[in-house]
């Protein structure tokens, strides 16, 4: 028995009602693709803002209990220079790791002569700060100059609100670790966009070495760790934390993601909403496909009762209008999966921008396509939309045929 | 020999809170080869005495034999097979599927039983050329006549060799000539092939082509002939 043949064959014979069918399931199959598309292409930005933008790396390293307790007691989980050094040889010996460097966390006023406002800043190697930015988002400058060991870089917020310019002097304030003050002149080499609207008014990126000297110490509060592209970043972790283990560094390794809250925020608030419009759609399509079934049924009942007449069985029959079920998803997919490539070529080429919370920057608005999230969600509506065409299929089983023959 | 044979049986239905009495203790045996027609006035039963004849209705007491097998306490998946392999349905109004041609048409009862499309359509080619349709193979029913509709299912009816062919008013949409012509070439099928035909009709001109007679009247038989 063809029964794609004959479900495709009724599908053509009521065209108008089956297109409006598989409009409602091309729909709302390219919008969850166009959604998803879309917040993959988030996804990818926000963890390449988060590793390259900030400096996270893929893998930071901080001495057990730091990120508890590091602010109340700095020096006691502060890396020593001659641990960063060991620190450094273990990592160079993991063919996994692309760049491991030292990065040192600082807080304080900073002042332009005339007034004084908070900062933070980090202090790192510059030559490594180049590497671990990589090609990401040049255009928002950032870059520290290795040739200027006492320029550090301002945040555009926080250079305008104290007005200061490329070549001029502000000076830091801070606690030393030992609870002292300390103050450094600070020549702005650069101003930068951080990216991050929370953090543009307020950041400083320093020479390791400037920061060192501002806080009096010659150690470092975390290692960052780049790993090379298409390495597992949970097997890695556990390499080298067994490794660093190994050789008696009482260390606890956190992921980029552990490390951005906002990354994850955002994941959280798209992920429900992408489940909100998954859900919405699913329920349009079920309708779809139950109504358009449900009067395939009821006016195919004499046929139904014919069929049953000439020996099909219930079973037989359930799969029938089981198949025409599918068979209406599946077109729908296509084009769905059509219109998906259109409106991605289209919204990708045209290049609209917009600036989304929290963020100090512009970014496009780029919709990835992403095949594996495609046939997962395809997957997904033909096995819930099969299942709902078993209700108007069951319906067809459930006639007597003498009542199904006599039907008008 | 006997290919059908009824014992007592009647059929009750109930509309809201009337019941109405379709059959009365029937009693009928019906032989192997023989061309029958179920003769009556609307609402004396002939519909109801062939639904239960074609295992397409139960009924409401009374036992049903097919080739001695007793037939109405089977299963509903065993009678449609039982229909599949040994009895094939001329309807009134024809109730072809209108998506397929004519030649799928035929194959249906085959592919319903697991035929090969490909044996199945060698078979449905041949009786559509038994019944004068030899070059409407493509047609599908909207784009044939009434008498052609017919003709097609009576191949779909004889495409499984089944022993027995049950006709439900099969000349009642049909005009004079056509409906002798389709009561001829169903003669000719009966005797060609021994299967057995009961066909209901209330057409009086029809019988002097049958050779056995069953008469109802108020879902009894008042008359059996042949």
């Amino acid at each position: 028995m063809d029964y794609f043949k004959l479900g495709m064959r009724n599908i053509l014979r009521n065209g108008r009602r089956s297109l409006v069918t598989v409009l409602a399931v091309g729909f709302g199959f390219a919008s969850i693709n166009l959604f998803s598309g879309y917040i993959h292409n988030v996804y990818a930005g926000l963890a390449e803002q988060a590793i390259r933008g900030e400096r996270l790396g893929d893998l930071t390293i901080m001495k057990k209990g730091a990120r508890k307790n590091g602010k109340l007691d700095p020096e006691k989980y502060m890396f020593s220079g001659a641990e960063l050094r060991g620190v450094a040889a273990k990592l160079k010996e993991d063919p996994e790791v692309e760049l491991s460097t030292m990065k040192l966390g600082v807080s304080g006023l900073i002042s332009n002569g005339r007034v004084s406002t908070i900062f933070i800043g980090e202090g790192m190697v510059p030559e490594d700060a180049i590497t671990l930015r990589g090609n990401f988002r040049k255009d928002r400058g950032g870059l520290l100059d290795p040739a200027k060991p006492a320029a550090g870089l301002v945040s555009d917020d926080l250079a305008q609100m104290l007005k200061l310019e490329v070549g001029q002097y502000a000076t830091l304030v801070v606690s030393t670790l030992s609870g002292q003050t300390n103050a450094m002149d600070l020549e702005v080499g650069n101003t930068f966009n951080t990216g991050n609207a929370e953090t543009d008014d307020k950041y400083l990126l320093l020479p390791l070495a400037y920061t060192q000297r501002l806080l009096n110490t010659d150690g470092a509060d975390r290692i960052v760790v780049l790993l090379h592209d298409g390495v597992d970043l949970e097997k890695a972790r556990n390499t080298i934390a067994a490794n660093l283990a190994g050789a008696g560094y009482d260390v606890e390794l956190y992921s980029w993601k552990d490390l951005s809250d906002f990354y994850n925020q955002v994941r959280k608030l798209f992920d429900m909403i992408f489940i909100f419009i998954f859900s919405i759609v699913l329920i349009i399509v079920l309708m779809s496909i139950v109504n358009t079934m449900t009067m395939s049924v009821i006016e195919r009942t004499r046929e139904i009762g014919t069929l049953r007449a000439l020996g099909m069985n219930r079973r037989q029959i359930s799969l029938l209008f089981t198949v025409e079920g599918v068979q209406l998803v599946l077109l729908g997919g296509v084009m769905g999966s059509v219109l998906t490539l259109l409106v991605a070529l289209i919204v990708n080429a045209i290049g609209f921008s917009y600036v989304p919370p929290s963020s100090s920057d512009k970014v496009h608005l780029l919709i990835d396509f992403v095949p594996v999230v495609m046939l997962e969600a395809f997957v997904l509506l033909a096995v819930v939309s099969s299942i709902a065409a078993l209700i108007p299929a069951r319906q067809a089983t459930k006639m007597k045929v003498v009542d199904a023959l006599g039907h008008v | 020999m006997n290919l059908v044979k009824l014992a007592g049986v009647s059929k009750h239905y109930t509309l809201g809170e009337t019941s109405v009495h379709a059959l009365n203790g029937i009693d009928l045996e019906i032989n192997k080869r023989d061309f029958v027609a179920i003769w009556g006035p609307s609402g004396s039963g002939k519909s109801s005495l062939l639904n239960l004849i074609g295992l397409i209705d139960t009924p409401s007491s009374g036992s049903i034999y097919l080739a001695d097998e007793r037939i109405d306490q089977l299963g509903d998946d065993a009678l449609a097979a039982k229909r599949n392999q040994h009895i094939g349905f001329v309807f009134q109004n024809f109730n072809l599927v209108p998506v397929l041609n004519a030649c799928e048409n035929v194959m249906m009862p085959l592919q319903i039983r697991g035929v090969p499309a490909p044996a199945a359509r060698k078979i449905a080619e041949q009786r559509l050329v038994e019944v004068g349709l030899q070059d409407q193979f493509l047609k599908r029913p909207d784009q044939m006549s009434g008498g052609q509709r017919q003709r097609v299912a009576i191949a779909r009816a004889l495409v499984g060799s089944p022993s027995l062919v049950i006709a439900d008013e099969p000349t009642a949409n049909l005009d004079s000539d056509t409906s002798m012509r389709i009561i001829d070439l169903m003669r000719e099928l009966n005797q060609r092939d021994g299967v057995t035909f009961i066909f209901s009709t209330h057409d009086p001109r029809l019988l002097e082509r049958v050779d056995s007679l069953v008469q109802l009247r108020d879902g009894r038989i008042t008359e059996r002939k042949g």
